[in-house]
Order: C-alpha cells, then sequence, then structure tokens
C-alpha cells in the first residue's frame, strides 16, 4: 500500500459508514431540512466523483421537468453554460411552452437551471432556496422561481429553474475577482449602488416573517431565544465535523465560545446569508440593482448576521485614497450601519455585531477549509480546480478568525 | 534518466501557458477560467514541491511539542486523553526518526495529534484548565497560521505579502533552533 493510500485509509470522513454519520447527526442537531441535506451529502461521499454532465443531458432533463409541472410536452432551445457559479451548475436557455396563463402555444422565456453537483462548497436545500426566492417575490429584485426538482427525478441532481435576470456581476473596469471577492465597482456606480444596496437589505429585514408561509422548509426562531442560533452554529460545527480533512484546534475553541455566548433574537429577519459584493446583478450604465443572487444560505434568524458577513475584511477593498476600507466595496462599515438603522428602523447593536462577527468568520473557515477542500479531494463537483485554489484563503481567514476573536476575548 | 517532477511540471507549464491558453483565448469563459486555475495550481506545486520534506517535518514538530503542552494541562482525571497524547506524540517522534518515512506518514500522525488537541479543548468545558487551555490554543495557532500562510503565499491571497516572512526564512530559523544544544 503506498504512503497516500494509507493517509487515505485513516480518513473516516471520505468514507462515513452509518454509525459515523448518525453520531455526527446526533451531536450536533440544526434545522430539519438541514439535516436532512447533510446527510444525504454524506450518504452520497461513498459514491461515485461528480461525473460531467452534458449541455444536451441537462437540458431534455429540465424539458421534462417542465413538460411534467405545466402538463403539456415543452421544447428547450440555446442551452448554454452561465459561468460565475462556484457552487452550483447553471445552465441558461429559453423555454418554448404556452407561458403562465392560458395564452398561446409559442411563449418563449428564457431562464436559468441551477444544478447542485455531487458536492459543494456551500451544501443546502434546493427546496430552501425555492422557498425563499418565492418569499422575496415582488420585494427585492431576484430571480423568479419557476420549478423545483427536490429530488433529483428528471435531472441528475436536485435543482431549481427560475428566471433570466439582466445585468453583469462585474463591472467591465475590474472583473477579474474570483466570485466577486473584494469587488471594487469603482467612485461612480458605487455612488449609485451603495444606497441600494443598504437601502435593500433594511428591507429584506424588515419583512414580516410571521407571514412567510411559503418558507416551510425553515425552521421559525423564537424571539427572545438563542436556540435557533445555536441551531445555525450546530450546522457549521456539523459541516466541520464531516467535511474537514484536518481539524484546527482553535475551530473548537471558537466553537465552544459562539455556543456558550449566543444571544437570544431580538427582532425575526429573513437573513440573505450571502449578502456581499459580487452577489447581486447591475445594469451598468444605470447603476441599478437588477437581482440579488445565491439565496441558498438564507435563514430565518438574527439580522447582525447579514450586517457582519457584508462588512468582513474579505469582502473589502481599500478606496481611491488608499486607506478608507470600503465594505463589500460600497462604504466604511460604520457608515453602513448608520444609513442601515435609517433605512430600516432596526438597531444595530455593537454586541451582536461582535458575536456574528465570530460567527461569519468561523463560518467562512467551515466553508473552505471543510467543505471547499473535501468537495475537491472528493472529485465532487465540476469547479474542482477553483474549490482547491480557493484552499489558500483558509489561512489568511483562520489568522483574521484567531485575531478578531483574541481580541474579544480580552 | 527519470525526468524530474520539477522538468514535468515545468514543461507541462509551457504547453499550457504558450500554446493552450493562446488557443483558447475567444473560447467559452467558464473553460478559460478552469485553465488559468489549472496553471496557477501546477504553478504552485512546482514552487511549493521542493519544500515539502522539510515543511510536513517542522509541522509535525511542531503538533508533537504542541501536544505535550496540552498534555501537561489535561487533568489527572483524563488519564485517557493524557496516554492518547502521549501515545500520538511517540508515533510522531518514532515517524521523525524513520528515514523511509513519507510525507503522507507526517501528515497521518499530524492530523491524529491535531484531532486529539482539539478533543482536548472540548473535554475541557467547565474544567480548572479550560481556560488557560484556549488561550494555549490560540497562542500557538499564531505561530503555526505563519507557517501556513507563507507556504500558501504564492496562492495570492494574502494582502501585504512582504510583511510575511518567507518559507525559507521559516524553515531556516527552525532548522538552526533545533540545531542548537
Amino acid at each position: 500500500m503506498s504512503a497516500f493510500d494509507r493517509l487515505a485509509k485513516s480518513d473516516i470522513r471520505e468514507h462515513p459508514d452509518q454509525s459515523f454519520i448518525d453520531s455526527v447527526r446526533a451531536r450536533f442537531p440544526t434545522e430539519k431540512e438541514v439535516d436532512v441535506v447533510y446527510t444525504r451529502k454524506m450518504q452520497r461521499r461513498n459514491g461515485p466523483g461528480f461525473e460531467q454532465v452534458k449541455l444536451e443531458d441537462l437540458a431534455a432533463g429540465a424539458e421534462k421537468l417542465i413538460s411534467a409541472n405545466v402538463g403539456y410536452d415543452v421544447k428547450i432551445s440555446e442551452a448554454k453554460w452561465l459561468s460565475g457559479g462556484a457552487s452550483k451548475l447553471q445552465m441558461i436557455f429559453v423555454l418554448h411552452w404556452r407561458g403562465p396563463g392560458k395564452g398561446s402555444n409559442d411563449v418563449t422565456t428564457r431562464l436559468v437551471l441551477r444544478m447542485e453537483p455531487a458536492a459543494s462548497v456551500t451544501e443546502s436545500s434546493r427546496r430552501r432556496e425555492f422557498q425563499v426566492l418565492k418569499a422575496v417575490e415582488g420585494v427585492i429584485p431576484a430571480p423568479i422561481p419557476y420549478w423545483i426538482d427536490a429530488e433529483a427525478k428528471f435531472l441528475p441532481y436536485p435543482g431549481i429553474i427560475y428566471s433570466f435576470c439582466s445585468g453583469v456581476a462585474k463591472p467591465s473596469n475590474d472583473a477579474n475577482k474570483v466570485s466577486g471577492l473584494g469587488q471594487n465597482y469603482g467612485p461612480e456606480l458605487r455612488k449609485k449602488l451603495a444606497p441600494q444596496f443598504v437601502g435593500l437589505l433594511a428591507r429584506l429585514h424588515q419583512m414580516d416573517t410571521t407571514q412567510l408561509t411559503v418558507m416551510e422548509s425553515f425552521d421559525r426562531p423564537k424571539v427572545g431565544s438563542n436556540e435557533a442560533v445555536i441551531k445555525q452554529v450546530n450546522a457549521l460545527r456539523r459541516l466541520w465535523e464531516e467535511d474537514r480533512l484536518e481539524e484546527e484546534p482553535l475551530m473548537e475553541v471558537v466553537y465552544k465560545w459562539l455556543i456558550k455566548h449566543a444571544p437570544p433574537i431580538d427582532h425575526v429577519s429573513l437573513v440573505h446569508g450571502d449578502y456581499r459584493n459580487g452577489n447581486f446583478l447591475f445594469n451598468e450604465d444605470q447603476g441599478e440593482i437588477t437581482a440579488w443572487l445565491d439565496w441558498e444560505g438564507a435563514v430565518l434568524g438574527d439580522r447582525h448576521r447579514d450586517l457582519t458577513y457584508a462588512t468582513m475584511v474579505s469582502f473589502q477593498h481599500l478606496a481611491e485614497d488608499g486607506k478608507t476600507p470600503l465594505s463589500s466595496g460600497m462604504m466604511p462599515a460604520d457608515e453602513l450601519f448608520a444609513a442601515y438603522e435609517k433605512a430600516s428602523g432596526l438597531k444595530v447593536d455593537p454586541e451582536r455585531l461582535r458575536y456574528y462577527g465570530v460567527l461569519n468568520r468561523y463560518l467562512v473557515m467551515v466553508l473552505i477549509l471543510g467543505a471547499s477542500a473535501r468537495a475537491s479531494y472528493g472529485a465532487k463537483t465540476h469547479q474542482d480546480v477553483l474549490l482547491n485554489y480557493v484552499i489558500g484563503i483558509g489561512f489568511p481567514s483562520l489568522s483574521d478568525l484567531r485575531d478578531y476573536f483574541e481580541e474579544i476575548l480580552k | 534518466m527519470m525526468p524530474l517532477f520539477d522538468t514535468q511540471l515545468q514543461v507541462s507549464l509551457r504547453a499550457l501557458r504558450e500554446v493552450v491558453a493562446p488557443a483558447l483565448q475567444n473560447g467559452e469563459k467558464h473553460v478559460v477560467e478552469q485553465l488559468h486555475l489549472a496553471i496557477a495550481t501546477l504553478d504552485f506545486a512546482k514552487q511549493r514541491l521542493p519544500y515539502a520534506r522539510r515543511y510536513h517535518r517542522l509541522e509535525l514538530e511542531n503538533y508533537i511539542g504542541f501536544a505535550a503542552e496540552v498534555r501537561a494541562m489535561v487533568g489527572a482525571d483524563q488519564t485517557a486523553l493524557r496516554d492518547q497524547l502521549a501515545a500520538a506524540e511517540s508515533g510522531g517522534k518514532a515517524e521523525l526518526r524513520r528515514p523511509e518515512a513519507e510525507i503522507e506518514d507526517y501528515l497521518i500522525v499530524a492530523r491524529r495529534l491535531r484531532e486529539l488537541i482539539a478533543s482536548a479543548v472540548s473535554a475541557a468545558i467547565d474544567k480548572p484548565h479550560e481556560r488557560a487551555l484556549d488561550l494555549l490554543i490560540i497562542e500557538r495557532q499564531k505561530k503555526f497560521l505563519l507557517l501556513q500562510r507563507a507556504w500558501f503565499a504564492p496562492s495570492g491571497f494574502e494582502l501585504k505579502p512582504e510583511d510575511l516572512p518567507s518559507l525559507d526564512q521559516l524553515l531556516a530559523q527552525s532548522e538552526n533552533s533545533a540545531a542548537k544544544p
């Protein structure tokens, strides 16, 4: 046996048995739908790696999915891969159908199929993504969800079909950032985008979550309780337990602190979960945000989670003066918080900012040194080379978590 | 004559950069992106391959020392954990002495030590040494992170790479201190 084989054999997480899967589930209880998705991921792990899907096969699967939903045969044309998704496969196509009403026989609609690979940097539920897109329809500009294949009856893996949104994710003068990290929009666009960036976040967090009955796959937090926060921390801890290639002892210290200090929720918000530069489309001429993307990490929870995420160092760049950090390429963090309070009427609590500052840094570590590293090691995605490369961000990020956490302990 | 791995990576990189990449200049965006990432990955491997054995030996040495510090803190009521740490430390020292040991052998035992140190953290909840152990982890991780960040510096994700010591410096420092009587 080669040394490499010996190393692979010593790694229980790459070939988990049922007792390993069950023990991790029991140790880190989380939301019901999250449990379903993570358990399925672990059961898949013993299966084959991700096999590249042919575009024509995906189009054929999408045709079957839509036909089954509308009750008649539809046709798809102009299918193409859509680049930009680090975690999901995306195909853009034109659907020939009768339209949403009783219309004519030749309606054409441009749509996007978004399907998960065998494993992902962000393991998530298509059912939840579909529901949250339904929930924000008409409130926040976002893709309109049409159909879902939650159990992969028609597609190779679970997927959803939603509307194609026009716009660009990166300005033409700075289009080379990986996944839009640290995206610089430039001073002119920034002036137009920044108020929308804050205003839409405020609008999202103000939504009355008690009326969002469509979000039935989400556990509902109780105001005054920290139970939901603990479940969200446990979801991350569970991913770390299931995915890591190597333990980083600091992660256990931080997890313990996150559980012990979980703050009760004072107002339940719909939290986007990945609210930052690079995750929205905009019209470059008018500087108008046309769609918020990547809702798969959405939760019902504390608004401070989005606020601290949007202001993380990883998503900053310096302004033209060379010294002012602009959170998500928009404005300094303090200005962003003040503008948000004004727009939302919701308080920004420094204590909760500190807590979610730790939580979001912990989350980034789990996704990079856990999920990304594992998925690419196991050849489970369409973007293994990207997921493997971003492991390099892991150690500056862990250093950031360490330094931030050390300050808090003082 | 067997070609060096360095030469094999060099010829592959030249082919990809000078022949394949120009031919794909107007190719599909996601194809071009993956090509450039593949080039960057091979280039990283070319830069780090010559250091790999020394790096992994040093990392294992660090974790052996770290585990010994943790073991000294763990209470007398946790004898099983202390014994596991001691056994893994001995295993690590044995691998460092074994000339035939491969990088993956170092990794196997270093990973075991990492897991045991983390389990000491969770086992310390509400014990007298809990805070001291947490602070030790935070402090030690600082030193280890410097080495890890120096290793990954060629990936290009450091905001101020000029502030990091080079991998050569860190490895040399460690070897110098180990050589002192």
